[in-house]
């Protein structure tokens, strides 16, 4: 019966049901794999941006700085899945760049801290909102004075100079969640600039690799910090962003996978159809001895068959969709003229993508079921069939 | 024509005993058989004829073990061997080939490929290679050898008919079933694929339930018998 089966999807003298039934299905899952792996690059890049300059965890003060500096840091990194507490220093600063100004939080990090090129003191990098405000780029030289140097100044006789700040990076776009209208300079620049040297505003807290962050967080504010301090995860501190992304995920995803759905079930229609047309041989199958399950089996097998062939060249036809992703994208939006629009929103170069095996094994999984599930169209109506009635038919 | 015997014989392939049948309805059950007895021996050939609606296809059904008795009993057996009364316990590809007035042929198969389709679906105790072997015999024999690549799209009635009787032929069936085999074919055609159809069997040793509306085609038959009235008269 298997070459029947066979028979079915390649008949002799040419037949058109599997090709196009096979690319239905590598249609549906090409276009989840490239969507979802996008999606989870935005995802996945966006994440490296907001850790750029933060620890998966922050402990905050709810008041004044902390003073003992040392003490915390020491209790902090002894709790279990803390790699490091990093300190940081926040206050505003009042920029000015080519007689453009601008009032933004600066928060201090240790230079060991993060990966951005030539951070050292007189080091400054940029939100992209405050890069917009002063009109600065990389390169770009800008003067910087501290809420307590202004008011040195207003006071006192001797006046203190506005110091030099040396533009290294804007990494974080526009928009791109509050960092965006943040600066990040050494910690040794800007305790310079407060004049307030030995105090902190909290600790970025690094944790170890595959720890769940929620899970830290939770034991720091049962077991750990006392009151006047707070643990915050990077989750929850860009709640809104992040929302906005799964959700725009889960309905692209929502609606890609009608795609899947919609070829499987036009293959099984087109199989409940073919076993309607083909009554009478499968009443001779049965008249001979062939076994109803038998021949449902030979239908079931088809959609299988056409499944797993669809899913393969779908992975083939999303891997090849990927690798070409720029520069497809570049075509097509260079038709509609918005390159600017989506490229500059976000500050990127090129489509960010990741693969995650487990959402490739979703993706497998959920178009092989809605295969199998169209091939039982055909099946019941086999199981179905009286041999006697069957042969009655006029074709 | 001979007149129908009902004598057992020491190699009787087929036996009716008493056989009702009975199809339910909405209003009121509709019976085609009332108490019928009936016999085949080992290679004989039977002409079933009557009405349109007679009940010979439903007869014919009951023969190939398709359909169930609503009373009395079907059997069959083989060189004396014990009978077996649950047409389900046949080895249908063994036992029965069939040939209907519509060829029936898988239209995504070449000649070949259906005349060799039952070695498919029964294959036990034969190898592809007797297999194959018997089949191009058989084509031989209804002179199609040489469109053995052919699809059935690309014959004609007539050749496509003589296909299915090769199909029906190659397991050497024990009982060879027949629904008006020559009803879609013009006379000439209809005379040659009867022909081809009684020899083979004959030759074969194959036995033949034919139903037919055709008194010639008949004539060909070792003995006839018709329905009428739910009975055999």
């Amino acid at each position: 019966m298997l070459h029947y089966a066979w028979r079915q999807l390649f008949p002799r003298g040419g037949g058109l049901f599997f090709p196009l039934a096979t690319l239905g299905v590598a249609m549906g899952v090409a276009v989840l794999v490239t969507v979802l792996s996008i999606m989870d690059g935005f995802q996945d890049e966006i994440r490296r941006r907001l850790l750029l300059f933060h620890g998966e965890v922050a402990v905050l003060t709810n008041g004044p700085s902390l003073r003992e500096v040392d003490a915390v840091r020491n209790a902090l990194e002894a709790v279990e899945g803390v790699v490091a507490a990093i300190p940081f220093y926040e206050t505003f600063l009042l920029l000015e760049h080519g007689g453009n100004y601008a009032f933004p939080l600066a928060v201090g990090l240790e230079e060991e801290w993060t990966d951005v090129a030539d951070w050292a003191d007189g080091a400054v990098s940029l939100g992209g909102d405050v890069a917009e405000q002063l009109i600065a780029s990389e390169g770009d030289e800008l003067l910087a004075l501290s809420p307590a140097q202004v008011l040195s100044n207003l006071e006192g006789e001797e006046k203190i100079l506005p110091t030099t700040l040396r533009v290294v990076s804007v990494p974080l776009a526009r928009r791109d969640g509050s960092d965006s209208q943040r600066v990040f300079l050494p910690m040794e620049t800007l305790s310079a600039l407060c004049l307030e040297a030995g105090t902190v505003s909290g600790f970025e807290l690094r944790l170890c690799r595959g720890m769940d962050a929620d899970a830290v967080a939770k034991n720091l504010r049962e077991h750990v910090l006392g009151p006047g301090l707070r643990a915050i995860t990077w989750r929850e501190a860009n709640r809104s962003l992040l929302s906005a992304l799964a959700l725009e995920r889960a309905a692209m995803f929502f609606s890609m996978a009608f795609i899947v759905a919609v070829a499987a079930f036009a293959m099984g229609s087109f199989l409940s159809a073919h076993t309607a047309r083909k009554t009478k041989e499968m009443g001779l199958l049965v008249a001979l001895g062939c076994t109803r399950v038998r021949v449902a089996i030979c239908f079931f097998l088809q959609s299988t068959i056409v499944g797993l062939c669809g899913i393969f060249a779908g992975l083939a036809l999303g891997a090849t969709l990927l690798f070409f992703r720029d520069p497809i994208l570049r075509l097509v939006i260079g038709v509609f003229g918005r390159e600017e629009r989506i490229f500059d929103y976000y500050n990127f170069t090129q489509l960010p993508m990741a693969l995650h095996v487990g959402e490739i094994f979703k993706i497998v999984a959920f178009a092989l079921l809605t295969a199998i599930a169209a091939g039982l169209l055909p099946v019941f109506r086999v199981l179905r069939l009286d041999a006697s009635t069957a042969l009655r038919r006029e074709n | 024509m001979r007149p129908l015997l009902c004598a057992g014989k020491i190699d009787m392939l087929l036996q009716f005993q008493n056989v009702s049948l009975r199809y339910p309805s909405p209003a009121e059950d509709v019976t085609v058989f009332n108490g019928i007895n009936f016999s085949l021996n080992a290679g004989e050939s039977c002409a079933i004829m009557g009405q349109s609606g007679c009940g010979k296809t439903s007869f014919l059904h009951l023969a190939g073990g398709l359909l169930s008795p609503s009373a009395g009993e079907i059997s069959w057996s083989e060189h004396g061997s014990d009978r077996v009364k649950n047409g389900k316990e046949l080895q249908r590809g063994k036992w029965f080939g069939f040939v209907l007035q519509q060829p029936t042929l898988m239209d995504s198969m070449n000649v070949f490929e259906n005349v060799l389709f039952p070695w498919r679906v029964v294959g036990d105790g034969l190898s592809l290679a007797a297999a194959k072997g018997r089949a191009e015999e058989l084509l031989e024999a209804v002179g199609l050898l040489a469109r053995r690549d052919a699809t059935p799209s690309q014959l004609s009635g007539g050749e496509c008919q003589r296909i299915a009787i090769a199909r029906a032929l190659l397991m050497r069936p024990r009982i060879v079933i027949a629904d008006e085999p020559t009803g879609n074919l013009d006379f000439k055609n209809a005379n040659a694929v009867a022909e081809l159809l009684f020899s083979l069997c004959r030759n074969g040793k194959s036995s033949l339930l034919l139903a037919t509306h055709s008194r010639e085609l008949a004539q060909h038959a070792d003995r006839s018998a018709v329905i009428e009235n739910g009975k055999f008269t």
